[in-house]
């Protein structure tokens, strides 16, 4: 579990995050960011992943404050940032290498390529192993990242919007992975999204961040309501039951009856 | 450059391998030396010219060995170096047209030279060393003003373009007040300098640029790994653990050593420095542990190749080498901008 005590983080002379007191789930479930635009979301995500200095403290498990060195990943932590599209000729296997970067010297050893393959076969991506980053499609490329970060063993993984830039069948792929690798290698998974049914039925645990202050945090059941989440967004939100039991949220038209 | 670079790169990849692409340049590049020592006024065959690098001096061997040798040694060894620096400036900054040449540290060098030629014989200092030196300090005020602007302005990769192109700008206007300044003598030293020659290179001079360069490719390779995550993108490159600004501010001083140190040496050369990352980069892709080989050797075989047409366009061998340059650069590279457009 993470635990952030009083967070705050300073960019240009300006607050983003306020002293923030949040805790995420165990290890083994997935914890989602939600957030309207520029509330601070990736930047809290950057600051889990060392890339900012922050007041306050960060504590993983029962260790004590992570005071890391500013712009240094934490060795147990994996950070995918947002998708800008990449034009890189690597091919999907070198990038996968790529992830374990500190430890590779200027021959790459059989066994660190055969575990780079079985990465990529892990993920259905076998087929892909060859081509150019620049030839697969943003969803194979998207796996092809995760990929990478799990080659760091990692125990968090942060996520950030990893299916903003994906079709349906895309992103029920990228979504379902991350879940089965999660259970899987006990991670302590933290994820930015905006798809608001796909954190409902994904995340077991539910940050809301509003202009850098805690909104609501908990469980994502009793913390994904239509009248917080229409309050987070400043915008009318309903929600009815789907037939898999899950709620499904919509944009209302009318106000919500309080 | 994707698509048609792809089918060039597969295509003799999957008959030779990427080692055997290297080794392939290697031989070309050893043929194109005995070629660059042969020709010449007085035009030797192959055959004497290995017969005189193998018996030494006496005869022939005397032009092999006091005159041609050091300037096609040192051909190599400023090629090489203008090769890596055009690679590591292009990767670091993630622009295709970043090279020492046109980030402004070239003209920085030319403009200490040129300083030197004008005032420096006024203070009594020797020109065997204090040209050299002043041309390195110079390199080292352009790429530390690269720097610094560059991180002011924010840090990222299109913050150093702009410095450096500003830079670029700077010191052509100082070189042209320099010019307009200076006295006939020196201003036909300082033109015929800043077209660049290999022929002022003594022994000492060919010794010193190759221990640069030597020193400096050893350096960067330990880095070969973050040049080739760094080619992604600044973000992932840090998602995996690398301090991206120091790596940055690393190969850019880097940069400046080893092009200061030619530039010290042979003047200002264009083009080579674009170009030879281009074609490396188009045969090897994008592992650095072979690209900075790979630019060290197409940026040799490109310098090699001038050297040899200047000879052949001019037997005197009159033709400033970077004129040739540009002669055969500035084609080659609207060829790859032509053939890369409609290859997508």
């Amino acid at each position: 579990m993470l635990q952030l005590t009083q967070l705050s983080v300073r960019l240009a002379g300006q607050t983003v995050l306020h002293g923030l007191d949040l805790a995420s789930g165990p290890q083994g479930s997935i914890t989602c960011l939600l957030g309207p635009n520029g509330c601070g979301k990736s930047t809290l995500l950057r600051t889990l992943a060392g890339q900012l200095a922050y007041g306050g403290s960060i504590r993983h498990a029962s260790q004590p404050d992570w005071q890391h060195r500013q712009a240094t990943l934490p060795a147990k932590v994996a950070w995918l940032p947002q998708d800008c599209g990449s034009n890189s000729r690597l091919s999907a296997v070198e990038v996968v290498l790529l992830g374990k970067l500190q430890t590779l010297g200027w021959r790459v050893p059989a066994q660190l390529q055969q575990q780079a393959r079985q990465q990529l076969a892990q993920l259905g991506l076998s087929a892909v192993a060859q081509q150019p980053l620049c030839q697969l499609s943003g969803g194979q490329r998207q796996m092809v990242f995760l990929a990478q970060a799990l080659m760091r063993e990692p125990s968090i993984l942060l996520l950030d919007e990893p299916i903003s830039a994906l079709d349906l069948q895309h992103q029920q792929q990228v979504l379902a992975l991350i879940e089965q690798q999660t259970r899987q290698r006990n991670m302590l998974t933290i994820m930015v999204l905006h798809d608001l049914n796909a954190a409902r039925r994904y995340s077991q645990h539910c940050w809301l961040l509003q202009q850098g202050r805690v909104l609501a945090a908990g469980a994502t059941a009793e913390v994904m309501t239509p009248a917080l989440l229409s309050q987070l967004y400043h915008t009318p939100i309903s929600s009815i039951t789907a037939d898999d039991g899950f709620a499904l949220f919509y944009h209302g038209r009318h106000a919500q009856p309080a | 450059m994707s698509t048609l670079g792809l089918s060039l790169a597969g295509r003799w990849q999957s008959r030779l391998g990427r080692s055997g692409l290297l080794l392939l340049a290697a031989l070309l590049l050893a043929g194109s030396l005995l070629l660059d020592i042969a020709s010449g006024p007085a035009q030797l065959s192959i055959a004497q010219v290995l017969h005189s690098l193998l018996q030494g001096e006496g005869g022939d061997g005397v032009i092999v060995w006091q005159i041609r040798l050091p300037v096609a040694l040192m051909a190599l060894a400023v090629g090489a170096a203008l090769g890596v620096s055009g690679l590591v400036m292009q990767t670091v900054l993630h622009n295709p047209l970043a090279s020492s040449y046109t980030l402004g540290i070239s003209a920085g060098a030319g403009f200490g030279a040129a300083l030197f030629i004008v005032a420096g014989s006024s203070l009594g200092l020797a020109e065997a060393w204090g040209l050299p030196l002043c041309a390195l300090g110079f390199a080292f005020v352009a790429g530390s003003a690269v720097l610094l602007i560059g991180r002011h302005r924010g840090g990222n990769a299109e913050s150093y373009v702009l410095a450096g192109i500003a830079l670029l700008f700077l010191f052509q206007a100082l070189l042209s007040l320099l010019q307009y300044l200076a006295a006939p003598d020196a201003l036909a030293q300082i033109v015929f300098w800043l077209f660049g020659s290999l022929y002022k290179s003594g022994w000492h001079a060919v010794g010193l640029m190759w221990l640069t360069l030597l020193l400096g490719c050893g350096v960067l390779a330990r880095d070969a790994w973050h040049f080739t995550a760094l080619s992604l993108s600044d973000e992932r490159a840090a998602s995996l653990g690398i301090a991206v600004s120091r790596l940055r501010w690393r190969a850019l001083a880097l940069v400046s050593l080893l092009t200061g140190v030619a530039v010290a040496f042979v003047g200002t050369i264009g083009f080579v420095g674009l170009i030879a990352p281009h074609m490396a980069r188009m045969l090897l892709g994008e592992d650095h542990r072979l690209l900075i080989p790979g630019a060290a050797l197409s940026g040799a075989l490109l310098l090699s190749l001038a050297s040899v047409l200047g000879k052949w366009l001019s037997p005197g061998g009159l033709i400033p080498i970077g004129i040739v340059t540009a002669l055969i650069g500035l084609p080659f590279f609207l060829l790859l901008i032509l053939r890369s457009k409609g290859g997508q």
